[in-house]
Formats: C-alpha cells, structure tokens, sequence
C-alpha cells in the first residue's frame, strides 16, 4: 500500500489538507515522496503555503484600538447598574 | 468590575483580556468596519459575562467566545436589516492565483510571485476579499487566517461538521485567491508589477 505513487493531481488534490496538517500518515508520507520528485508540483506546494502565510501576517497588523479594552472593562464594571447600556 | 452571576470577574478578565486583539481583528472581517466591529467586540464581551456561569471550566475559552461573537454578528446583522452581501463569484480553479500570476510573467526575476502581490496589497484589500465572500465561506475563512487553527476548533466555534468545515474552506480559499487577484487588478497592482517585472527583464 505504501507503494502507491501519487501523481500530480493527487498531490494537487491533497494541497489544502497537507498545508493545514489534516492528511493521514500514509498521505503524508506519499504528498511528500511526490513532491521530492516533482519540482512543478513542489512550486506550486511552496507558493500556495506563502498565500496562506502572507495573508495571516497582513491580517496580523489589524491592531486593537487604543481604547477598546477600557470601554470593555468599564462595560463590564457597570453591568448590572446599566442593563440597558448595549 | 460587576460580579459575574457565578464567576469570577478576575477569572473572566485574565481569559478575555489576551483575546481582545484576535476577536476584535474577527470582527473586523465579520462586520468589514473598525467601528461596527468595536461595537460587536463590545457586546460579546458583555454576552460572555452575562453568561460567564454556563461556560465549562477546562474546555476552550477562545472557542466559547467566539461562538459567541459569530452569534452576536448574527442578530447585529438581523437588527440593522442590513442587505446580505450577493457577491457572485462562480467557482474559482485551483492555484488561482498561482496560474495568473505565471500568465502575468510575475514569476520573472528572483522575487517570489506570492510575497511581490501581497506585499503590495493593503490590510484593507484582505479584509476585502475576505468580506466577499459568500457568508459560509467568509466565516471559516476568517477564522482560519486568523491564525493557524485546526479544522475541528472552527467546527467547534461555527457548530458545524468538520467535513462541512474542510468543503468550505477548500472551496472559500479558492475564492478568496480569485478575488484577491481582481482587487489587485482593479487597483492597478498587477499592471505596476508586470511593468517592474519587464523592467527587471
């Protein structure tokens, strides 16, 4: 069974599962004989997980408003004397 | 602070407070506004306290909080009658962006087509296409760029299958992939960079 030798689709097939860690041990290990052998295949792996991890470092420099966090505290401080606050 | 019913406000502060930055940035793409999403942020925090008693101790605090805050945009959405967003994006192929990128010669040179177009992409144009998405496929897509999370943390949050989390979000990304493409062409990114691109050749 381990054998098996995936082609390109296969391997295009399992991209999502195998950038996200959710492939299966035999998977794995058959994505990844695959891409040691296939450079075309191996590009596309590579650019894909940089799409994935540009847009995670863009949408990491969305930043929490200066004030939020004490709106938050004083909302929670004065529930109960204000039910009617949101 | 108000005494939660049963909890503690201490014990609530100390799990919500390193959350605030990720929630906040959560509703950002839920609501696709700084100020609805502070708004938002506002109100599942004080749900959360309100109901701070029926939160198990032990299991995941973050995926609780969420749960709550994708339920609050919910009734947000339904209180302020908004329209749904239709955004008729028809499905995308794989590798979309891989594929024209290539077709755009952006592949020239020793930059890396991937970082050259979301280097020049704002946060804004992110927010974007993620706020283009149709409803299902936004809400994982959101979660998942988040911040690296396993399939079944966003199926605990959205209460929905794995199986339904792993479709949409194959298929979410594929569109986010076409419509982040179209909104680096409508913002002349793509032109700017395949003039770089010849200029380099």
């Amino acid at each position: 069974m381990l054998l098996t030798f995936y082609s390109c689709r296969d391997a295009i097939k399992r991209l999502d599962d195998f950038l996200d860690r959710e492939l299966t041990e035999t998977e794995l290990f058959r994505v990844e004989r695959h891409l040691k052998l296939c450079h075309s295949c191996s590009k596309k792996f590579k650019f894909e997980q940089e799409i994935v991890q540009g847009i995670r470092k863009k949408l990491a420099q969305v930043t929490l408003p200066a004030d939020l966090q004490n709106k938050i505290a004083f909302l929670l401080e004065t529930d109960g004397e204000n039910k009617d606050i949101i | 602070m108000a005494k939660s019913p049963e909890g503690s406000a201490q014990e609530f502060s100390a799990l919500i407070d390193p959350l605030l930055t990720k929630s906040y940035a959560l509703a950002y793409h839920l609501t696709s506004s700084r100020e609805a999403a502070e708004d938002l942020v506002q109100e599942a925090a004080l749900l959360a306290f309100r109901n701070f008693s029926s939160f198990q101790r032990g299991t995941n605090f973050k995926a609780w909080l969420f749960r709550i805050l994708v339920n609050a945009s919910h009734s947000q959405h339904r209180k302020n009658l908004r329209e749904p967003k239709v955004t008729p994006l028809e499905d995308a192929e794989d590798l979309y962006l891989y594929n024209h990128s290539l077709e755009a010669g952006l592949d020239r040179g020793s930059s890396n087509p991937a970082e050259l177009v979301l280097g020049s992409m704002d946060v804004e144009h992110i927010i974007q296409a993620i706020e283009s998405l149709p409803d299902d496929y936004r809400l994982v897509c959101a979660l998942y760029f988040l911040e690296e999370t396993a399939y079944q943390e966003i199926a605990d949050i959205l209460e929905i299958p794995v199986g339904t989390v792993r479709s949409r979000l194959h298929r979410g990304r594929k569109l986010l992939q076409k419509s982040l493409w179209n909104i680096a062409v409508d913002n002349n990114i793509i032109a700017a960079l395949k003039d770089e691109s010849e200029a380099v050749k």
